[in-house]
């Protein structure tokens, strides 16, 4: 199902699209863009129809996997956490991230005495990577949901908005690092159920300011 | 000379044949001038130092081997598996939708979401599509995430399994056959052509015997000698997903050919799938670095 307000066309669903279509700017606000979703198919389905989508499915993947998110970030100017890739133990502080199809949820591990059942279940017995973020305990770690490159939080309103720029994902929760500097730790799913009112009134206004 | 990285994640290597395969791409990059080095999972931010980037290993977009590829491409070197094929191939709805448009023969397919499985929609795929009917999971490879059904009970289980990790499947028209042509093609020509013959009464390309995995006979096949026709569909699907190198397998049916795949990071096995074609490292090699 899609909506069509003011030249753009919402996608809020997978569609089959018609030949008129062409030509159109599709914005896929189902929010959750991951491999294999409901979000992914209608990016899919707008791809293989020729139509502009945003988000692509590569965009998302760029957005979506944090060591790629974070060799584009910092290559666009946005500040990132030291990162490195890993399938052993860490060293704690720090944020991990799965890289595997299997897990979604990440962890972050301050006491050096849950490193090895932490590295062991993320990385299911030491077989898949994961991607270590150093932190400080001092660092605090927040989110924001972001629609079409605007924020509620005026303080990460620049990072919003060159992630809008650099991965196109319609909606999307970012995950800060703050310790006086703000960094990106992660772009992650944003359904569109699951929007404020406030979150709401910035998607109409984005709406209103595409016209 | 070129310094090609070749990404090997060890879990995905365990047999001599693929070890041997290894070692041929490596010996065949040093005999035209060139550099192969393994590189793994630690040494990833390693890549972009290398003139281009070979992956043997599990590719899906989810894993490291896919941010290998990925990193690759956006340092402008040149990549096999590249990540759009990545994407592709290992998403079997993405892949069909490629061959569909670019109109290439395969079988009576249909895609299924989560929310509209009922029971009407199963029985009416078994009354368009007759039964038994072949579910598969996106992510299949393998032959993993592949079933038969021959009933709406038995497609609620499998799809409700196969659910868990995407909210679309495929659900096809079954095709017998005893063996399906896999022809291996890379930026648009045919590499190598080989027979996986099913292990005994197999429908697929393994079977699983109480846990123990007997897979394919591979019969590799000079491609001299084979139908035009077959290399033909083989480079159409090929090229309707893109320039890089892949495996598509095809099915015989009453004398025309029907395209069941297109894979990416198809399986190079030393004395298999090369054994009518032992120049395949050489090729690969030459396409890397660039001549």
């Amino acid at each position: 199902m899609f909506l069509r307000l003011n030249g753009l066309v919402w996608l809020l669903g997978r569609e089959k699209w018609s030949p008129q279509e062409n030509g159109s700017a599709f914005v896929n606000i189902l929010g959750d863009y991951r491999f294999m979703s409901e979000g992914h198919y209608g990016s899919v389905e707008a791809e293989n129809a020729g139509v502009k989508v945003y988000p692509t499915i590569k965009e998302s993947l760029d957005a979506y996997i944090v060591p790629l998110c974070m060799e584009r970030a910092s290559s666009a100017g946005i500040p990132v956490p030291e990162y490195y890739i890993s399938n052993d133990l860490f060293e704690p502080p720090c944020i991990v991230y799965p890289i595997n199809p299997f897990m979604k949820k990440h962890s972050v591990v301050y006491k050096s005495g849950h490193v090895k059942r932490i590295a062991k279940s993320m990385t299911r017995n030491f077989k898949y990577a994961i991607c270590v973020q150093k932190i400080t305990e001092e660092m605090a770690i927040r989110e924001y949901k972001c629609v079409m490159g605007n924020t509620t939080c005026d303080e990460v309103q620049d990072i919003a908005s060159k992630v809008w720029d650099l991965f196109h994902l319609p909606l999307c929760n970012l995950r800060v690092i703050e310790n006086g500097k703000i960094m990106l730790s992660a772009i992650e799913p944003c359904p569109l159920q699951g929007l404020g009112s406030r979150e709401l009134k910035l998607l109409r206004k984005a709406n209103e300011w595409q016209i | 000379m070129a310094n090609i990285a070749c990404f090997v994640e060890r879990y995905t290597v365990s047999r001599a044949e693929e070890l041997t395969a290894l070692v041929n791409f490596k010996l065949a990059a040093h005999q035209m001038g060139h550099e192969l080095e393994y590189v793994f999972r630690k040494d990833l931010a390693k890549i972009p130092s290398y003139d281009a980037l070979f992956i043997r290993s599990l590719t899906d977009p989810l894993n490291a081997a896919y941010v290998a590829a990925r990193t690759a491409e956006l340092h402008g070197m040149k990549v096999i598996d590249d990540p759009d094929s990545i994407i592709i191939c290992c998403d079997k709805i993405n892949m069909y939708m490629h061959l569909m448009r670019a109109r290439v023969p395969i079988p009576d397919t249909r895609f299924i979401g989560k929310s509209e499985l009922d029971t009407t929609a199963m029985a009416q795929l078994f009354e368009e599509l007759g039964a038994p009917l072949v579910l598969k999971a996106p992510h299949t490879s393998f032959s993993m995430h592949v079933d038969k059904v021959e009933s709406v009970a038995a497609f609620q289980e499998v799809a409700r399994k196969y659910f868990r990790r995407a909210d679309e499947i495929v659900v096809q028209r079954f095709v017998p056959s005893r063996f399906d042509w896999r022809v291996t093609t890379l930026n648009g020509e045919v590499l190598f052509v080989c027979r996986y013959v099913m292990p005994g009464d197999s429908w697929k390309i393994q079977r699983n015997d109480n846990g123990h995995i007997i897979w394919a006979k591979i019969e590799a096949v000079d491609p001299a000698t084979v139908d035009p026709r077959l290399l033909e569909v083989g480079l159409k699907a090929a090229n309707a997903i893109g320039k890089g190198l892949y495996g598509v397998d095809i099915k015989e049916v009453d004398g025309d050919y029907v395209v069941i795949e297109v894979n990416d990071n198809p399986n190079i096995d030393a004395g298999g799938e090369d054994a009518s074609s032992p120049e395949v490292y050489g090729r690969i090699i030459r396409y890397l670095a660039g001549e």
